[in-house]
């Protein structure tokens, strides 16, 4: 498999694996209910997305996030690094990820836009401003500091600030990806709960 | 030291990388503070590309509005 650019490699990342963080992480939630284990196996996921030379032989950005995740946990739970998962006998019911790519799961256009949209109108005002003058108007950090009359490190205190709150933002499971009836395709608890 | 580090601070590190390459001041294939930070720890490649993947994923919004952006620097 020839080697991608890093640069297709994180856009492949930005529109076919981050939309999916938050069913992810919801997921894990529910299964395991430790949240600072949840951050550490979500950062371990992308460290193996990134050691990767390609990312064209993966067919589903959400099906390989769910995949990797569980397989992490496992490992964890071999190593006995989470001693406590809430019922273990769930494991079992972990097989009900679908390794089909997703057709319809493919975030729409419309919809893609809409979470953007969303992403951007939580921020606080000063960093709203920056953010969509740099990011939506391509306005470089120098031209938004004269606009201002701010320094650029100001500028970029600001960046920053709204690319952190929007990584938070991506965390949550309330982004327009899907109906509340796709996300619980995933819950290991299906079984129960039909 | 940095495998002390959490999640949320490896986090913070990488959208402060990422900002710094999207502004241009910062070149990810050359830049020696970066590359010693990136070799630190697999787990800062992965938030790297996080970030970054987030930067992306809004661009993509703007390309979806039709908004044609000024070139970046």
């Amino acid at each position: 498999v020839p080697a991608q650019s890093r640069k297709d490699i994180v856009a492949w990342v930005g529109s076919h694996v981050l939309p999916h963080e938050g069913a992810v992480r919801s997921w894990l939630r529910r299964w395991t209910g430790r949240a600072q284990d949840i951050d550490d196996v979500i950062q371990e996921a992308y460290s193996r997305l990134a050691a990767l030379d390609s990312v064209s032989h993966i067919a589903s950005g959400r099906a390989y996030l769910f995949q990797t995740t569980r397989n992490i946990v496992l490992e964890q739970v071999r190593r006995s690094k989470i001693v406590r998962i809430d019922n273990v006998t769930d494991l079992g019911s972990l097989n009900i990820i679908d390794e089909a790519p997703p057709v319809e799961r493919v975030v729409g256009g419309a919809r893609e836009l809409a979470q953007v949209e969303k992403l951007i109108e939580q921020l606080p005002l000063a960093c709203k401003r920056v953010f969509v003058l740099r990011r939506i108007h391509g306005e470089s950090q120098r031209e938004i500091a004269r606009m201002f009359g701010i320094s650029e490190s100001a500028v970029e205190k600001q960046a920053v600030r709204g690319l952190k709150l929007i990584l938070k933002a991506l965390e949550g499971d309330n982004l327009p990806t899907e109906s509340k009836e796709d996300a619980s395709e995933h819950a290991p608890d299906r079984a129960r709960n039909r | 030291v940095s495998m002390h580090q959490t999640a949320h601070e490896i986090a913070e590190q990488a959208s402060k990388w990422a900002t710094q390459i999207d502004s241009g001041l910062v070149d990810p294939d050359t830049h020696p503070d970066l590359r010693s930070w990136l070799d630190a720890n697999p787990r800062h490649r992965g938030a790297l590309l996080r970030a970054e993947a987030a930067l992306s994923f809004i661009d993509r919004g703007r390309a979806l509005a039709g908004i044609v952006p000024k070139p970046k620097p």
